[in-house]
């Protein structure tokens, strides 16, 4: 008995090990391509820093009116998210690399996977990054307008309107994604309802002066005019 | 250059049978029949004697129907006064690109007709007007000539506080009217006009005033009375309006940079005519509400106009925030500098450019306010040298601005 016991460890021990050992070579290469690759990415985002700055990228992305672009970026260089977003894509295949080594059919299957789901990977990514500048776009002319017609919640409103852009592009690169499914839906109605309530009811209470103001300019035009002191033009 | 672009081919072939003449008005203000009879009736009155036995054609809207030519224009026997009828759109005050497409067939006119002066009367087709402008060109041998108007001291302040003397410092001339709509153009002025191409970008080739100053030709004005209201509907906001005059201001200082940056001081521009008598006027200043924008723009855009401004003009507005209103005055060195600033960044391109010019509104205001407190209880003439002090300012940080056009990567406190 004790010896048909030891016999199953030992055969037991000797397949952990077997398995163990068969994992090595492929986790040596795994380790091997990481760090390949991440030479090659320090290497490659060097020399692409280097040119891009030659050919001045980010004055260029500036003089083409792409300035939303600086805006999220690292230090508010263009030229460094392009040399991140290459170095981490030069390191992402080092990874699929790396895994082929363990074993032939499981990486073809993910990569059949991943090219299947790429396509929708790269919209939502370009919908998420487009989301980003309008946001940031629209969220500055909406604070610059309600300054300079005296809105009190000047910063309030800009907040929501940037908010109302991020959110539905959100929830579209979601739907590409396929994550979340019908919680996604529900999600953003109750959030964009929400901030659209939040932000009529900033702009209905804030305002009233101002909408009763505008409301007697408009009664009394004739008046107002000839009493305005200041004629700028 | 094509001929005539903006003329249509009936007129084209009118202007060809015309043959020639000595001088080319356009009244593209007259949309109806009824205000195109008004003014050429005006204008008549003074042809005589601006033009003994010369000949004048007028070029209107197509909108105002020749029918006008029938009535109070010229009859088959007359052929001192023509009228051309031409594809015209009112002329906006401080819009270019509308000024440019009025200019253009003007002066294509003009050319055809080989006019010795063309007179363009966007906002005030009268025969004083039509007079004083086209007597400088044709007998004083001036290249241009402008209006000055008459101004209340809280009237045209765009122009008081940033067209005449960021014009005064670029380009030496102290030329007070320098975006103005009407004026006599001589045949070289047309000349060099026409040939001017837009720039890559841009839509128009730039303003005429400053066309001539580069090519060093005469300029003059000519003193008129009130500025007259615009004829046509305008920009009734405010930030639209300072947007669209300082992005046609900076944009023509981008165009005529090689120009400016060799000029330096300013020199005062011929004058004629005597100026309209002003009353002392002595009403308090009501700029609460200016204020009260400024402080809104110091809590919430300090952010977009970090992106502009140096640190040092940014911690000058700070400071300006703080004071309270029967104190608050913005020296003329932090609004220079500010200014400056925002030509800086708009032509680096800091952020999207119109934002960039809206974000400059409660600044703008600061000054209004500013001047405003200031010059309440000042007579006529003292605000006249208060802004002539201003446009020395501009002139004294000058050279700030073309270190920084030059070399903007430099270190800048």
């Amino acid at each position: 008995m004790w010896t048909q016991i030891q016999q199953a460890l030992q055969e037991s021990t000797a397949r952990v090990l077997m398995g163990f050992v068969r994992l090595v070579p492929g986790l040596g290469a795994l380790i091997v391509a990481l760090l390949i690759s991440a030479v090659a990415a320090k290497i490659f985002g060097f020399l692409l820093k280097r040119s891009l700055r030659g050919i001045k990228f980010d004055a260029k992305m500036a003089s083409w009116g792409i300035s939303g672009l600086s805006e999220i970026s690292p230090t508010g260089s263009p030229t460094l998210l392009v040399v991140r977003f290459v170095s981490w894509c030069i390191i992402l295949v080092g990874v699929l690399i790396g895994i082929a080594a363990f074993d032939a059919t499981l990486t073809q299957q993910m990569v059949i996977r991943m090219f299947e789901y790429f396509p929708n990977f790269l919209v939502a990514v370009v919908l998420l990054f487009f989301g980003n500048v309008i946001a940031r776009f629209l969220a500055r002319g909406v604070l610059i307008g309600a300054v300079n017609h005296n809105l009190p919640y000047a910063r309030l409103l800009s907040l929501g309107v940037k908010w109302l852009v991020i959110v539905l592009t959100s929830a579209m690169a979601l739907e590409h994604l396929g994550i979340g499914g019908r919680i996604v839906d529900l999600a953003f109605a109750i959030l964009f309802g929400g901030i659209v309530l939040a932000l009529a009811l900033a702009v209905g209470l804030g305002s009233k002066d101002l909408v009763s103001r505008s409301l007697e300019n408009q009664t009394f035009q004739g008046r107002e005019k000839s009493e305005e002191q200041f004629r700028h033009l | 250059m094509a001929v005539l672009d903006t003329i249509t081919q009936e007129t084209e072939g009118h202007a060809d049978r015309t043959g020639e003449a000595d001088l080319v008005v356009a009244l593209p203000s007259c949309q109806s029949r009824e205000q195109l009879d008004d003014a050429v009736a005006g204008l008549r009155t003074v042809l005589p004697e601006l033009l003994p036995n010369g000949k004048t054609v007028i070029l209107h809207p197509d909108t105002a129907v020749a029918a006008a030519s029938e009535d109070a224009g010229p009859s088959a026997a007359d052929t001192s006064l023509q009228l051309l009828a031409v594809t015209m759109a009112p002329v906006e005050r401080y819009h270019q690109q509308s000024l440019d497409q009025g200019l253009r067939a003007l002066l294509q006119a003009g050319r055809t007709l080989n006019a010795k002066v063309c007179v363009m009367m966007s906002s005030e087709p009268s025969a004083e007007s039509l007079r004083g402008l086209a007597d400088q060109v044709l007998y004083n041998g001036f290249d241009l000539s402008v209006p000055l108007y008459a101004r209340h001291k809280f009237d045209s302040l765009i122009n008081r506080g940033i067209v005449y003397p960021l014009t005064r410092a670029l380009y030496g001339a102290r030329l007070h009217n320098p975006m103005a709509a009407d004026m006599a153009i001589s045949p070289q002025l047309a000349g060099k006009y026409l040939q001017s191409q837009p720039a890559a970008g841009q839509t128009d080739c730039g303003w005429i005033t400053t066309n001539a100053l580069c090519s060093g030709l005469q300029v003059c004005q000519v003193h008129r009375g009130f500025a007259p209201l615009p004829g046509v509907s305008e920009a009734v906001d405010l930030s639209d309006s300072l947007a669209q005059v300082l992005s046609t201001l900076l944009l023509d200082a981008e165009r005529n940079a090689v120009c400016w940056q060799r000029v330096r001081g300013s020199q005062g521009v011929r004058t004629f005519g005597r100026p309209e008598p002003e009353e002392n006027e002595s009403a308090p200043a009501q700029v609460g509400e200016m204020i009260e924008t400024f402080h809104r723009g110091c809590k919430d855009l300090l952010d977009i106009w970090a992106t502009a401004l140096s640190p040092a003009t940014l911690l000058n507005l700070k400071k300006l925030a703080k004071l309270p209103e029967d104190q608050f005055r913005l020296p003329d060195g932090v609004w220079v500098h500010a200014l400056y600033d925002f030509m800086l960044g708009h032509r680096q391109r800091v952020i999207n450019r119109e934002h960039l010019l809206r974000a400059m509104t409660p600044i703008y205001l600061a000054w209004v306010a500013s001047y405003a407190l200031e010059v309440q209880t000042f007579s006529p003439a003292a605000v006249v040298n208060r802004i002539e002090t201003l446009g020395a300012a501009f002139e004294d940080l000058k050279p700030y601005l073309l270190s920084r056009w030059r070399w903007p990567d430099r270190f800048n406190p």
